[in-house]
């Protein structure tokens, strides 16, 4: 088990290899210099020369890309060009703001999805199963931020059950930090729920048709024992790997749900970066969701070999 | 063969002269796009302790329709009509919860395919263990050491290892007998094998009925034997059903559904068993044309658009089941087979 996990990992390796050289290369793509870029046009030539000195934009790419990995084997990412704070700093200060929110949000989604599939799959093509089916298209098709939107306005906006915007951290006020991410969570867990459904759905009522199922059932068990114990753990594997990918796509991609709710976390922090063409927190950005990716991917082939014991490598 | 054929009933718990099982006027209708299929049409047979009946007839004949309805699993949209009953208590119209004290427990059942009836993802252990702690209240260690008994009585070596085993890690026979464990696992009374080892190559195929009967001679079982092939029920059954179309063709003891059937459709069943003792060349016979359309059946006897003897009036109406010369013979055939060694015996 030890030494598959050691295989996945390393086969992982040339994916950050490949993402974090692409982030180097950035440089090269930018019109100008990089220097110019973060100057403006009106800085002389002599400051930006001394930018990109101090920087090391004008150095070739592999020599760059050599530099950097050098630095940040040794957990150092340079520092933020407009506020030369360090680059390691500013993503730590972000990265428990989107680790919690994209966790609780996946935790909410797994919990409201799985009963709800179960449910439906016990009797398909039955009321409950045509409303659900009904309610996970009509959800599909609406963006989460438009559903923030909504519930931004009726729930906090107008009534104040939740805090409009804003972060507290957890450590300060467990209630406060989670009524401020309650909404957040919501609007994104509402965009993954129907997928997980309808992927959960699809993949029980495969396995409901299924020769030990009907073993199951003559075993004299109750529907609600053969679909626990004995449906949801094959029909499972696919739901995994969505999560999985939906976990990746949580911490690297909620940067409109973020900005809508003004949270301190690693999207705002990309999208000031990408604002300020500060190279430096783009790249170490980059490089944690790439490793976060790469962590997530591992666990889900874990957890999937753990599910089914025939994918295990002996 | 079939040398327990006209002993007495014994030790059944229900009043005397029930049956263990008795399945009277059983229908059930799918309903299909084109309408509704008639899957099994006014069935009823009896089944004493202690004894074997095969079901026999080709794909399609409803044998495993009438096992799986006798087994509480018949198709979600299914109507069943007529009467199940089990021990003197009516199945078909038991509430659901309470028919789980029967089903698993007192009846058990085998399915034809040991790769596809094992669940995968869970080890032989659970998978053996589980009756017996929901069924019976064993804890854990206790259900485990009568899951290690069981393999014991299937003849599993090293029994112990292989509850921790996966269904994958185990070759094809030997999953087969771990669904036989399973299914003796609460000591049923009634034991159902739905083609048990048709999926099974024939060595294994043999050992496994031997070691079903052996078990049933041991622990004084009912079994149903439900094979496509007459050959497997042979020499193994009490009495013999022959289902054709959803339909009983004909029933009777084993020794006088071999030496004197009527019904034109066992006897084309016969001959399409390959025997050794047959002169060189003389091939098994196939029967002509395939099973009937279940659906919108026209009246009449299904086997009739096969049937060598047919005529006009086998198309009208479905011919009732008559008796034969034996008391535990019957068969529904307008035009029969005339009466062959077994009455000029």
């Amino acid at each position: 088990m030890t030494r598959a996990l050691a295989h996945k990992l390393l086969q992982l390796l040339p994916v950050l290899v490949l993402v974090t050289v692409a982030t180097t290369a950035l440089v090269d793509l930018m019109p100008g210099s990089p220097g110019r870029a973060i100057l403006g046009p009106d800085a002389s030539p002599e400051a930006v020369a001394a930018l990109d000195a101090q920087h090391g934009f004008d150095d070739p790419l592999p020599q760059r890309y050599l530099s950097w990995l050098g630095h940040a084997l040794t957990g150092d990412l340079g520092s933020s060009v407009s506020n030369r704070q360090p680059v390691t700093d500013l993503i730590g200060e972000r990265l428990p703001v989107t680790f919690e929110i994209a966790l609780l949000a996946l935790l909410l989604s797994v919990a409201v999805a799985v009963p709800l599939a179960l449910w439906v799959a016990a009797r398909p093509g039955g009321l409950a199963d045509r409303v659900v089916s009904a309610l996970t298209s009509a959800t599909l098709s609406i963006p989460s931020f438009a559903v923030a939107l909504v519930l931004a306005y009726l729930l906090a906006v107008n009534t104040h059950v939740f805090p409009v915007s804003g972060w507290v951290p957890f450590e300060d006020s467990p209630a406060d930090n989670l009524r401020h991410v309650a909404l957040p969570v919501f609007s994104l867990a509402l965009a993954e729920i129907p997928i997980f459904v309808r992927i959960l759905r699809g993949d029980l009522l495969t396995v409901l048709r299924q020769d030990f199922i009907l073993t199951a059932r003559t075993k004299g068990f109750s529907t609600p024992h053969v679909l626990l114990r004995h449906a949801l753990r094959p029909a499972s594997p696919s739901l995994v790997t969505l999560a999985g990918l939906a976990a990746g796509r949580l911490i690297g991609g909620t940067v409109i749900i973020e900005s809508l709710f003004a949270l301190p976390g690693l999207g705002n922090l990309a999208t000031q970066a990408i604002y300020g063409k500060d190279l430096p927190v783009i790249q170490g950005v980059v490089l944690v969701v790439a490793l976060s990716y790469v962590a997530v991917n591992a666990l889900v082939d874990l957890l999937n070999s753990a599910i089914d014991p025939r994918t295990r490598t002996a | 063969m079939a040398a327990l054929a006209d002993t007495a009933v014994v030790g059944a718990s229900a009043p005397p002269g029930e049956p263990l099982l008795r399945v009277s006027g059983l229908t059930v209708d799918i309903p299909t796009p084109r309408g509704p299929l008639r899957a099994l049409d006014d069935v009823s047979f009896e089944l004493a302790p202690h004894r074997t009946l095969g079901l026999v007839g080709e794909s399609g004949s409803g044998k495993s329709m009438l096992v799986r309805t006798i087994m509480g699993i018949s198709p979600a949209r299914s109507t069943v009509t007529g009467s199940v009953r089990f021990d003197g208590v009516e199945l078909t119209s038991l509430p659901r919860r309470a028919a789980r004290s029967y089903w698993g427990r007192r009846i058990a059942m085998v399915f034809q395919d040991p790769t596809t009836s094992l669940n995968p993802v869970l080890t032989v252990g659970r998978q053996l263990t589980e009756a017996t702690r929901a069924h019976l209240g064993l804890g854990r260690a206790r259900a485990t050491e009568r899951a290690v008994e069981l393999l014991d009585l299937v003849s599993i070596p090293e029994p112990r290892r292989r509850l921790r085993q996966y269904p994958h890690e185990l070759s094809g026979g030997m999953r087969q007998r771990v669904t036989i464990a399973m299914a003796l696992a609460c000591d049923p009374d009634l034991l159902i094998a739905d083609e048990a080892t048709t999926a099974l190559d024939v060595t294994v195929q043999k050992q496994i009925l031997d070691l079903i009967a052996g078990i049933q001679r041991e622990r004084g079982l009912a079994l149903i034997l439900v094979s496509h092939d007459l050959g497997v029920v042979a020499g193994r059954t009490d009495d013999i059903a022959v289902l054709y179309g959803g339909r009983v063709a004909e029933r009777a003891s084993t020794r006088v559904l071999f030496a004197g059937h009527r019904h034109p459709y066992s006897q084309a069943l016969l001959a399409a068993v390959p025997r050794l003792d047959r002169p060189a060349g003389a091939a098994p016979r196939t029967i002509p044309g395939t099973p009937p359309d279940l659906v919108l059946a026209p009246p009449g006897c299904r086997f009739a658009p096969r049937c060598p003897s047919a005529e006009d009036d086998c198309h009208r109406a479905a011919p009732a089941p008559r008796p034969g010369a034996d008391p535990t013979h019957a068969y529904a055939c307008l035009h029969p087979i005339p009466t062959t060694k077994a009455e000029r015996r």
